[in-house]
């Protein structure tokens, strides 16, 4: 059981409305500028703003989406790097795959697991050779059964 | 209904789970799970999960959550490899107002709604069947945190939020060759059947207007349970990955890499992942959003404005 640190805090509630209209510069895709907060909005972001008071609050604070951008030095980079095998097992195996029946020597059945099976989607997925591939996953099922 | 509280502070909530043998089910028995009652000898004061047999063959369980709208009911097949028992599961949780209720082991989604079970202490199961026997097996409770600690993740975390199975994403900020793609938004849903927490969607990227249309792009937004208290990095346990291999191929990692969320610019309160900036280059002949055979050649024009571009994906919540 993985146990985390948690907060027992309730939010508070901010008592103003939405300053934006939707109308101001409204461009042809639907885009308009929030004179009030200063960005660009589409009509949903407008509805979060009017109907949730979390957002409202973020952008009359200056932090609600659009607001601020991650550089644009960053273009095309990854925040984390997660290609290549390692991503396609983790994506074919799902985020629980430490807890995934398949993941380990034997299945519930008690049969051994079917490597070539998984290899051979972690091959097409992962555009690497079959015999790597069963590589790859022996090494983390004998990683997940420690 | 058990005559002991799971706890004494009423900001938990519950996980249970109980398996019924399957020789003793018979069609359309019922099933229930009475969820954070404030009285132990009163099931009515709390929430009644109700798992109904709607199917023998193949074995079929429909799940309701009271309260939780359409999709608050759901069918689901158990697990075909476990003949002689299926197991009702239910994770009521107080403190964000949600419940999750289902099958183990079934092919298909619980039922997820948002619907705040209250803050009582107690539990019990019930039945509809006064025909015929009901049998139980491995009755099992837990409460779902302490009053520091979170014990077990029924959700996908966001630090102390929890989005819910509806998300939207939107483009914005685009430049030069990319800037027809302001304003695309597309719906994120919740899909269970992979077997892992993540949400998919659909963009449809628009063409110009000398091919017209659009352009399907894929997305897929994983969710890890794991290291989500990182206050320095909000949604660092999320992940979107494009799906399809469409327009993505200049970016780090091709169309293969994983995306975090900017750590500097994504909330989780509210819940707001920032992605990008993403390339639309001229590299990229097969994308064909945005550009058209009239616009500048990028083999011989690469550097010219209109041929690159980049934009930034943000993931909310829906208005309701």
């Amino acid at each position: 059981m993985t146990c985390r640190k948690t907060s027992m805090k309730k939010k508070p509630q901010p008592e103003h409305e939405c300053t934006c209209r939707g109308d101001e510069l409204l461009t042809t895709n639907g885009m308009f500028w929030c004179e009030s907060h200063q960005c660009w909005k589409t009509h949903h972001w407008r509805d979060l703003c009017k109907n949730k008071p979390a957002y409202r609050r973020a952008w009359e604070e200056g932090h609600g989406p659009g607001q601020q951008l991650p550089p644009a030095e960053r273009v095309g980079g990854l925040q984390r790097k997660l290609s290549g095998p390692g991503a396609f097992l983790r994506k074919m195996l799902g985020c629980a795959y430490k807890k995934w029946p398949h993941f380990s020597a034997m299945d519930k059945e008690g049969q051994e697991c079917d490597v070539d099976k998984y290899a051979e989607l972690l091959s097409e997925y992962g555009k690497i050779g079959t015999s790597e591939a069963a590589r790859l996953i022996k090494i983390a099922i004998a990683k997940g059964s420690k | 209904m058990c005559k002991i509280p799971i706890s004494d502070h009423n900001e938990n909530g519950f996980v249970a789970s109980v398996s019924v043998l399957v020789s003793y089910t018979e069609l359309y028995d019922e099933y229930y799970f009475y969820v954070c009652c404030d009285d132990y000898d009163d099931p009515d004061s709390g929430i009644k999960i109700t798992y109904k047999v709607v199917s023998l063959s193949p074995l079929t369980i429909e799940t309701t959550i009271p309260g939780g709208g359409d999709d608050a009911t759901v069918e689901q097949v158990p697990d075909p490899y476990n003949e002689n028992q299926w197991r009702m599961e239910v994770c009521a949780d107080h403190k964000v107002g949600q419940i999750k209720a289902g099958v183990v082991s079934a092919a298909y989604e619980p039922a997820w709604a948002k619907v705040d079970p209250g803050g009582g202490t107690y539990i019990g199961i019930g039945h509809n069947n006064t025909t015929h026997q009901n049998r139980f097996d491995d009755f099992n409770m837990e409460e779902l945190r302490t009053t520091t600690e979170e014990c077990t993740d029924c959700w996908c975390w966001c630090l102390d939020e929890v989005p819910f199975k509806y998300m939207k994403a939107t483009i914005h900020d685009a430049t030069q060759r990319a800037a027809c793609l302001n304003a695309v938004e597309w719906d994120m849903t919740w899909n269970y059947n992979s077997g892992t927490s993540r949400w998919e969607g659909t963009a449809q990227y628009p063409r110009n207007a000398y091919y017209g249309g659009y352009v399907d792009v894929e997305f897929a937004l994983y969710c890890d349970a794991e290291d989500d208290d990182d206050e320095d990095w909000p949604g660092r346990n999320w992940t979107l990955f494009f799906t399809n291999g469409v327009c993505c191929s200049p970016n780090a990692g091709g169309c293969e890499g994983g995306h975090q969320p900017d750590a500097e610019t994504s909330t989780c309160d509210p819940f707001s992942l920032v992605f990008g900036p993403f390339y639309l280059s001229s590299t990229e002949l097969a994308c064909s959003a945005c550009y058209a055979p009239l616009d500048p050649d990028p083999m011989t024009d690469p550097d010219n404005p209109l041929n690159n571009g980049f934009y930034y994906i943000t993931i909310t919540e829906v208005e309701s």
